[in-house]
């Protein structure tokens, strides 16, 4: 028979060698250093990668019921996108652009319909392949739909941060009406506001976007590393 | 949509989150990455539960999708190669036992450092079987080899993983 030191270790090591060979493969290794190495090293190799198991992260189990609660479950195929596309890094002055607290109904209906949509987006909502980044500083990607906000078709993509903090980037295909009582960034181009307990900035460049959230920080944050202007 | 469908879901296939975990882990070296890689795989996975495509095991189900995703993003990524293999991550220490919980968690980082020195096929075949706990038959099921070049690559894993580590572990446990 020929002497075949791996192939036998890898027979005996897995089980499947039968009992009369295995007899005599054990007779064997006791005399055979090379056949006694294949097992000592395939043994202490098994070892060792079961001691390399290790506990996944609490947060990841809290990202995964967080992402499953936010899909809406639809049979297209959800790609979250590893082949991210940054948008245009320039530098965001929202700083400048100041938040103005407004309440009341007297907001544009599109304005009126994204608050409501932030606050409960639309199950019948189309998810769509991401096109966004998978992180903003720390806030967490969670999914990308579509939807219609009055009359308005937008994409929105969603976001957490490890607090619970969410915030939402629609973006259009046409300029969003300007929030009531919004005020504008000293260059015209973007404008804020807050109504209702949601903050809003709003840009043209590069496409029409309107970020929304429930914390200042993370909007600006979001602002910032999309690169809105 | 009811919530029962993603209750239903999760419950049958969070507790097998460590095992997605571990295998990600091997499949991805960046820790994003491989969050992102676990995630991809619970909505690939939630989206196929809701069209009726429920397994008779989650666990190898689960794998499956976690490779087949892994592989899409290793199709793409041709960057992958540049991240240095030598580099031992440093993991925090917590609980009573400090000195034991320092040896295991080096030990544990020594272990996946020296499995990314392994090749693709050995490491992934090895972590589905000595950290997942899946047969060889399972493992042939899942990445679609032949049973025999299963076994094959994983004793080859085991060994270079015992002659890379051996006088480490070794040192460590002196």
């Amino acid at each position: 028979m020929k002497h075949e030191p791996e192939k036998a270790a890898v027979a005996y090591l897995s089980g499947t060698m039968r009992s009369r060979r295995r007899a005599r493969f054990e007779q064997h290794i006791v005399d055979c250093e090379d056949c006694w190495q294949e097992v000592q090293l395939g043994r202490t190799g098994r070892s060792l990668a079961e001691s390399g198991r290790e506990l996944s992260p609490q947060d990841t189990r809290e990202n995964i019921r967080a992402v499953i609660a936010a899909h809406p479950g639809s049979n297209k195929s959800w790609r979250v996108g590893w082949g991210m596309t940054m948008l245009v890094a320039a530098a965001a002055v929202i700083a400048s652009a100041g938040y103005l607290s407004l309440r009341g109904p007297a907001q544009p209906p599109v304005i009126e319909a994204v608050s409501t949509d932030y606050r409960e987006p639309a199950r019948s909502s189309r998810v769509i392949e991401a096109e966004l980044p998978r992180r903003l500083g720390d806030l967490r990607y969670l999914t990308s739909y579509v939807s219609t906000v009055d009359d308005l078709k937008v994409i929105a993509h969603a976001y957490r941060d490890p607090a619970g903090h969410k915030v939402i980037v629609y973006q259009a295909d046409s300029t969003f009406p300007v929030a009531d009582g919004a005020e504008h960034s000293s260059d015209g181009r973007t404008w804020s506001a807050a109504t209702d307990g949601v903050i809003l900035f709003c840009a043209d460049d590069p496409i029409p976007s309107l970020v929304v959230g429930d914390d200042l920080r993370e909007v600006t944050l979001a602002v910032r590393e999309l690169g809105l202007r | 949509m009811a919530a029962d469908i993603r209750d239903d879901f999760l419950r049958a296939t969070l507790p097998s989150l460590d095992l997605v975990y571990n295998l990600a882990r091997r499949a991805m070296r960046d820790r994003d990455l491989v969050e992102d890689l676990v995630q991809e795989t619970y909505v690939k996975a939630f989206e196929a539960w809701v069209a009726g495509r429920k397994p008779k095991r989650v666990e190898p189900w689960l794998a499956t999708i976690c490779l087949n995703s892994a592989r899409s993003y290793w199709r793409r990524a041709s960057t992958r190669r540049e991240i240095a293999l030598d580099n031992v991550e440093a993991e925090p220490v917590v609980d009573d036992d400090v000195a034991a919980q320092a040896i295991a968690l080096v030990r544990q980082s020594l272990v996946h450092a020296a499995l990314w020195k392994l090749p693709d096929v050995q490491r992934i075949a090895v972590a589905l079987m000595d950290i997942d706990g899946f047969s060889a038959r399972e493992i042939a099921g899942i990445t679609g080899a032949p049973r025999g070049t299963v076994l094959s690559r994983i004793h080859r894993g085991r060994k270079k993983l015992a002659q890379i580590l051996s006088a480490e572990v070794e040192r460590l446990e002196a």
